[in-house]
Order: C-alpha cells, then structure tokens, then sequence
C-alpha cells in the first residue's frame, strides 16, 4: 500500500507520552485520508457526548495518501475535532509545510487527547514527542508566535498554533499556519483548551507511491491543466471578485442579512482592490495556481478571500477598504474567523440599533468600531466582547427577545457569503450541513449559477444534485486536493481513482470512490446523531423563512418553511436516509460503517 | 429589421479582458450576441467553443434572472445579460 504510513500517532497530554496506533488498510481505503479519516478518528478518540474543551476531548491532525506527492495542490491536512460552537463534528482545511512535515513526522494523523497543565508547544519529530514551556510565547498573536517559534526550533519545524482567541477560548478562534488558517468551527478553542500554543512537526521518514513514474507522470498533466482557463478566475482576480458578481445577483449578504445589494460594493470589489491595492500573489506549498492575492493595508499586507471581504464589509455595512482590510489583518493574527466574528458583530450591530442590545452605540457601517472590538473579542475582554466572542447562536439566547430569528447561523455555525433566499438550492445545502451553514462542504450554489434551476425557487428536483455537490467535496477534502483545481477534472470520480490507485497501489474504481464519498458524509451524519442531533436542527434562521429580501428583477425573494422542508425531505430520500433524516441500520451495512 | 439592442455586462474574468464594464451589442440570440462580444473585443476569443456554445469558465444570466446555457435563446430590445467566471464560490 503505497502513500500511507498505515499508523497515527496517538498524544496523551495528560502523560505526555505517545504511542503509534495501527490503521487497517481496510480503514483506509474506506475513509481515505482528510476529513474522511480524522471523522473515522474522532468517532473511535473522542468520547460520546464530551464537551468539546473538555480535557478528553481529540483534536485531529489527519494527512492523506497524496501529501508528499508532487500533485499539484496536494500538500493539505484536515483539522477535526467536536465544534466548541456547534457541538457537533467540525472540520477544517489548511495547506502548505505543515502537511509535509507532519506527515514525514511518521503517521497519517495526529491525535492529541488530554490537555497540558501550562501553557506549552508540543513537538513532534519522527514520531518522538516532547512538551515544552509556552509561557513567553502566550498572549502572542499567530504571526509574532510563528516567527518566535522559527527562531527557537529552526527552519526544518512547521508549526501550526493559536492567537489570542484561541488561547480565550473563543469559540470560533481558528489554528494559523503560515498565515493560513483552519478556520470555522473554533478548533483554535480546542487547542486552547488544551494549553497548546502550538504543535511543531518535522521528520525524515517518506512513503513510498505504488507507482512513482506515473504519479511524476499524473503530476505534470495535472499541473498543466492547471495553468488553463478553469483556474484563471482564481490565478487572475482571486475570489474577491465574486463580490460585484453576487452583489448584481442580490446575493450579497449587507448588514447581517437584511439586504442583498451593498451600495458601497464597487468600492469594496475585488477589481478595485486589485487595481489599488494588490501588492503579491502567493501559492500554498506544492500548488502551481497560486491563488493567494495579498492587498496593502496600514495594518500591513494582508491575503483576502471573498468571505473575509463580505463578512467585514458589506455584512457588517461597512465600504471602507482599509478598514475591511485592516480588520482582516487582524483576524488573521488574533486567530478569528473572520466569517463568525464578522457575523456575530453584523449580527450585535442590528441588535444594538434594535434596542435589543447595549453596546455603545454599535451602528452599522461604524468601522472603528470593528476594529476596536476585534482584539476585545479575542480576549474576551469585556461583558459585550465575551458576549460576541460565544458566537449568534450562545449571544442570541442571551440577549433574548426576537435576536435568535436574525442570529445568522445554522447548528451554531455563522452563514458564509451566500444569500439563501436568492440561492435557494445553497440554503438547502446550509440547513443540511452536518458542520452548519457552510459553503465548503456543499456546493450547492454551482447549482443556483447555473440553468439547471431557479434560484428563487428551491425545488425537490435539485436536491439529488445538492447531494452530487457534498459527495465532491467529501472525496476532494479526504484525498486531500484544493477544491480551486476541481474545475479542471472531466471525469472527477474516474480521474480521482485514476490518481489514487497509482499512488496506493489499490485497484479503485470511480464507483468505489462514490460510495466512499456518500460513505464519508453519512459518518459525519452518524457522530452528529451520536452528539444528539434531530432533523429539528436541519432548518435555517427565522429570518429566511419569514422576510422577503428585494431582488429588484421580481417580486421579493422569499423561501418558506414549506418549501426548505419540501427540499430537505427529499435531500434525506436522495441520501437513502429516513423520512426523519436518520440513517438506517441497512445502509449503515452497506456502506460498511459498523466499527463506528 | 433592425436586431434588438443588448447591453452585456462584465463581471470577473470577463470584466478584467475586456477592461470595460459593459457592451452594447445588436442580437436576435444569446449565440449572436456573443458572437458580437467576441467582435468587439477579441481578449474574449475564449467564451465560446468552436461549436458557438459558452465556454465552460464563463456564465450567462438574462438580467439576473435565470441562467441560460441555450444560445438559440432568442432576446428582446433592451436585454442585458451578464457575463460572469464560472465557479462563482470561494
Ligand atoms: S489554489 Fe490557492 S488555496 Fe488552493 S492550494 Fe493553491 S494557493 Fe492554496
């Protein structure tokens, strides 16, 4: 078996020993690697019903049969843990030298239980654990932490670590490395938990691939076809200009949610950020599309994606770019989710302006205020910023009255930049995600762009296709490849195969890899069963049920109850699930889930 | 007969080939006015296939309102279609 370590390497903070663990090939081949793996990992390492900072709870590290091949935007590793903001499975991508080195550490996943008593790094080289003191570097931001860290332990070490928030347990605190961040879902509130400032790995030990020539063949191929027009969008312009393009379509979620046009968008468009304020591209280790665009800012340079750009500006009703700009920066070394904080203070700014919330005079549109309540939230430094730092969901019930109808999420987790109401084959795909509203798991809205439905109108029809759209991305996150190269594949499930059998050595067909993808999110399902979900939590906020949202090409946009339900009940039938949405024991058989 | 006028608007990679926000073009379909928008700026050679349909990078939405992939799709005086990247996600 070519591309895998066959171990993890299991960490017991609470001893500070570590012990490799067998991986079957049984179990890889049915779980891959990724988030496939690290959810096969967290139902076996994390206790039924555990809080999610409890000291017995697993934090994931998982790596997959492609790092350290020369695929293309292969050097990639999921975060997994249980989700201090949702309470079910979280989890989340990142990329570059950590994925390589952690895996030459000697094991295809990292997992850490028990917590340290003080605050430490752990390091990690060639499967040999040590401990170490944290204490100069807490209170650190993420860049500060990572530049001490190079300095102490050398070039050869890739650290992923937490900010401030992590460290205060914010609930949507992310991980950083190298300025790239597994970010939603407060897994850097589970490292905090655990006192870790920061995991370090280095190593020596390399996997051989089944089948070197043709992998150093596929490689080529795959690198040529990225250079080509299915990746020039992100080589080119980067995400951020999608801004303009859902702002036209009234999709563009402005001031939490109550528009879908921001009349400050042209400011704030990715064309005019690209002509007045682009300074670099960069690429992820092992990538050959190089999609990072970095902007200037008086905060310094900082990288910028759509769903930074939305959440900090039209979201929050704010046009100023060196404002959005600096508030990014921010997050990026505070360890923020720039997508739940932006979320959460769009989210008090309408509480504050309803009369719901007291909060010193929040409006939307008040940049400055933004600014100064980010490095609050990270610490938790106040009533209000400990409030915002649990997210809409916990500050919701809280504030009380009609807030939780307008708090943006979906199971706890923050909407990304999607109007459901004008994408209504997303909202099904945010109310169904067993990670919350997300837009990385499903991708459901290439639907919506696209003659195959009416976005204004969700239909059963598209649920079968909404399911397509999960299952990509299910295989896509567990190879693990960059979802920007998706886009280049004809056949993804034939050529997924093609790649995966000569780097394992497996003889995997396109066929096997459809059932490993539905076979990967029906586990997910299974742990959030396990966690205590019901199909109750299967909907979306009050607010997209019950508002209109003017679209100026129609009447108003609206989505009611009955027709998300009507979408969902047959997303549960495409999935083979129940009419409730639980999966049955007969399916779980099929799938060969029964050692969850 | 004069053929009905049609404003294109450019959003994304087509925005940044062409270096304009919109176009206006004379067209009876979606096929002739893309046609048209190749005429006028040939840094947008690549939106159509030999075969006259949309490129696979790029979409086509009638006033916002519905997608369309049909390029008989006959147009009304005063259309606008917008040209957009395809993979309009993060
Ligand atoms: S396309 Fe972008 S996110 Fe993907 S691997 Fe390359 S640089 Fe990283």
């Amino acid at each position: 078996m070519g591309g895998y370590h066959g171990r993890y390497l299991r960490i017991d903070l609470n001893s500070g020993t570590a012990s490799y663990v067998t991986l079957s090939e049984s179990v890889l081949r049915r779980f891959l690697g990724g988030v496939g793996l690290g959810t096969w990992l967290l139902h076996h390492e994390s206790p039924p019903c555990v809080d999610p900072l409890a000291r017995e709870a697993a934090l994931v590290f998982c790596f997959s049969p492609l790092v350290g091949t020369p695929l293309t935007t292969s050097a990639k590793f999921a975060v997994v843990a249980k989700s201090p903001l949702t309470f079910r499975l979280n989890d989340a991508l990142s990329s570059s030298h950590f994925a390589l080195a952690g895996k030459r550490s000697g094991a295809d996943a990292l997992v850490i239980v028990g917590a340290c008593t003080a605050p430490s790094v752990l390091v990690i080289e060639d499967g040999a654990i040590r401990i170490e003191s944290a204490s100069e570097l807490w209170g650190l931001d993420s860049d500060e932490t990572t530049k001490q860290l190079g300095e102490r332990f050398g070039q050869e070490f890739h650290s992923a670590v937490i900010g401030p928030a992590g460290e205060h347990l914010v609930r949507y605190a992310t991980i950083s490395h190298a300025n790239r961040h597994a970010g939603r879902g407060g897994l850097g509130a589970v490292m905090g938990s655990k006192r870790l400032k920061a995991v370090l790995v280095a190593g020596t030990q390399r996997v051989p691939v089944a089948d070197p020539a043709r992998v150093v063949a596929a490689s080529r191929d795959l690198s040529q076809r990225s250079f080509g027009p299915a990746t020039a969008k992100y080589r080119e312009l980067g995400t951020v200009s999608n801004l303009l393009t859902f702002n036209r379509l009234h999709a563009l979620p402005t001031r939490n949610f109550q528009q879908g046009q921001f009349e400050q968008a042209e400011n704030l468009s990715g064309e005019s950020l690209n002509a007045t304020r682009r300074v670099a591209r960069e690429s992820c280790a092992s990538c050959t599309i190089g999609c990072e665009h970095i902007y200037s800012s008086s905060e310094g340079n900082v990288r910028l994606e759509y769903e930074s750009l939305f959440a900090l500006g039209p979201l929050c009703g704010i046009g100023d770019r060196d404002v959005v700009l600096r508030a990014a920066r921010l997050c990026d070394r505070l360890g923020l989710d720039t997508i739940s904080v932006g979320a959460t203070v769009a989210f008090a700014m309408e509480c504050s302006e309803r009369g719901l919330l007291e909060a010193d005079g929040l409006r939307f549109g008040d940049g400055e205020a933004l600014l100064a309540l980010l490095p609050r939230i990270s610490r938790r430094e106040d009533s209000l910023s400990d409030l915002l730092a649990e997210g809409t969901r916990r500050a919701a019930a809280r504030i009380g009255g009609d807030a939780p109808d307008f708090a943006p999420h979906v199971k706890g987790l923050e909407l990304p930049g999607y109007e459901p109401r004008t994408l209504q084959t997303m909202a099904l795909g945010f109310a169904v995600g067993s990670r919350g509203a997300d837009h990385n798991r499903s991708g459901a809205y290439e639907l919506d762009f696209s003659a195959k439905t009416d976005r204004f109108h969700g239909s059963p029809e598209a649920a079968a296709l909404a399911v397509d759209t999960e299952d990509r991305a299910a295989l896509i996150d567990s190879m693990i490849l960059c979802k920007f190269l998706r886009g280049v594949f004809t056949d993804f499930f034939a050529e997924s195969a093609d790649l995966l059998r000569i780097v394992t050595g497996w003889d995997i067909t396109a066929e096997e890899l459809r059932t490993t993808a539905r076979r990967i999110v029906t586990a997910k399902k299974l742990y959030n069963v396990r966690e205590g979900w019901s199909n109750s939590e299967d909907t979306l906020p009050r607010r997209f049920l019950s508002e209109g949202l003017s679209t100026g090409v129609a009447t108003e946009a609206t989505l009611t109850v009955e027709r998300l339900q009507t979408m969902i009940d047959a997303y549960y039938s495409a999935r083979g699930w129940n009419a409730d949405g639980q999966v049955s024991e007969s399916q779980i058989g099929e799938l060969q889930l029964t050692d969850l | 007969m004069s053929l009905p006028t049609i404003t294109i608007e450019l959003f994304g990679m087509p925005r940044a080939r062409a270096e304009v926000r919109e176009l206006v073009v004379s067209a009876a379909t979606v096929g002739e006015a893309l046609a048209e928008v190749v005429a006028k700026c040939p840094t947008l050679a690549d939106v159509v296939n030999a075969d006259g349909r949309l490129a696979s990078q790029y979409l086509l939405s009638l006033d916002g309102k519905h997608f369309v992939s049909d390029v008989s799709q006959p147009l009304q005086p005063g259309d606008r279609l917008l040209l957009l990247s395809s993979d309009a996600g993060g």
